[in-house]
């Protein structure tokens, strides 16, 4: 049976049903198992909550070995070694392409030389290297092995390229 | 006496060899990949003394040697 309601928030109609004595008892089963799905509904929540704090725990565990005092040693002496690499590489650099090709380097940021085959190349301090064509800076492509320092990288670019410059082709060919 | 120094990812690595067999021989392994630590592959040599390149290594006493890895063009 349906029935309308006017109030402050509006017109509303609503319907009513009488429940039969199957009715009821089809409504409690229903009931019943909405509230058994739930409840399953938590437990899996539950389980899996249970699961995710144990991996927190772990975790933490893992992170506090990785936060003593030890490891900070490890990492102190690690960048210790790797601050005498840099110096060795920086001084090897200095040593083999010279005073002044080096000083270049740290001012300008580049070096500048001619190869073998007579043309200019720029290497760059991050290890980027150049041809000139015409009046343009032409990138080479270089496979750079990445367990070599960068100073030590730049020295062995500037032998490679000066000594054998034609096995070296442009990045981005005409 | 031959001293030989490898540039690698340790910046750099030491070697002395008191005879140019040797010191060949050590070049050699290298190249080869059979020395622990330092990678397979090509070298250039440089006389340490001069900045130049070396194509054979000449019976000098004293000589220093830097080994450069060759890099690869892409």
């Amino acid at each position: 049976m349906k029935k309308i309601t006017i109030n402050n928030n509006g017109v509303f109609e609503t319907e009513t049903w009488q429940l039969t004595p199957y009715g009821i008892q089809r409504r409690r089963a229903t009931l019943q198992t909405r509230i058994m799905s739930r409840r399953r509904k938590i437990q899996d929540k539950q389980l899996e909550i249970n699961r995710l704090e144990k991996e927190i725990i772990t975790i933490e565990e893992q992170l506090k070995t990785l936060n003593s005092p030890i490891v900070d040693a490890i990492l102190q002496k690690h960048a210790q070694e790797q601050k005498e690499i840099e110096a060795k590489s920086q001084e090897i650099l200095r040593e083999l392409v010279g005073e002044e090709l080096y000083q270049q380097l740290q001012t300008r940021k580049s070096l500048i030389f001619t190869a073998k085959d007579n043309l200019t190349y720029k290497i760059e301090w991050n290890g980027k290297i150049y041809r000139r064509v015409g009046k343009e800076w032409e990138q080479l492509c270089i496979v750079r092995p990445q367990e070599l320092p960068l100073p030590d990288f730049i020295t062995s670019l500037f032998f490679c390229v000066k000594e054998n410059p034609t096995n070296y082709k442009l990045r981005y060919r005409r | 006496m031959y001293k030989i120094q490898v540039l690698c990812y340790k910046g750099d690595m030491k070697f002395e060899r008191k005879s140019l067999e040797e010191t060949k021989e050590l070049i050699q392994k290298i190249e080869a990949g059979e020395v622990q630590g330092l990678p397979q592959g090509r070298y250039f040599l440089i006389d340490k003394t001069n900045k130049r390149l070396i194509h054979e290594i000449l019976p000098t006493e004293n000589q220093e040697i830097v080994m450069i890895p060759i890099i690869q063009g892409g």
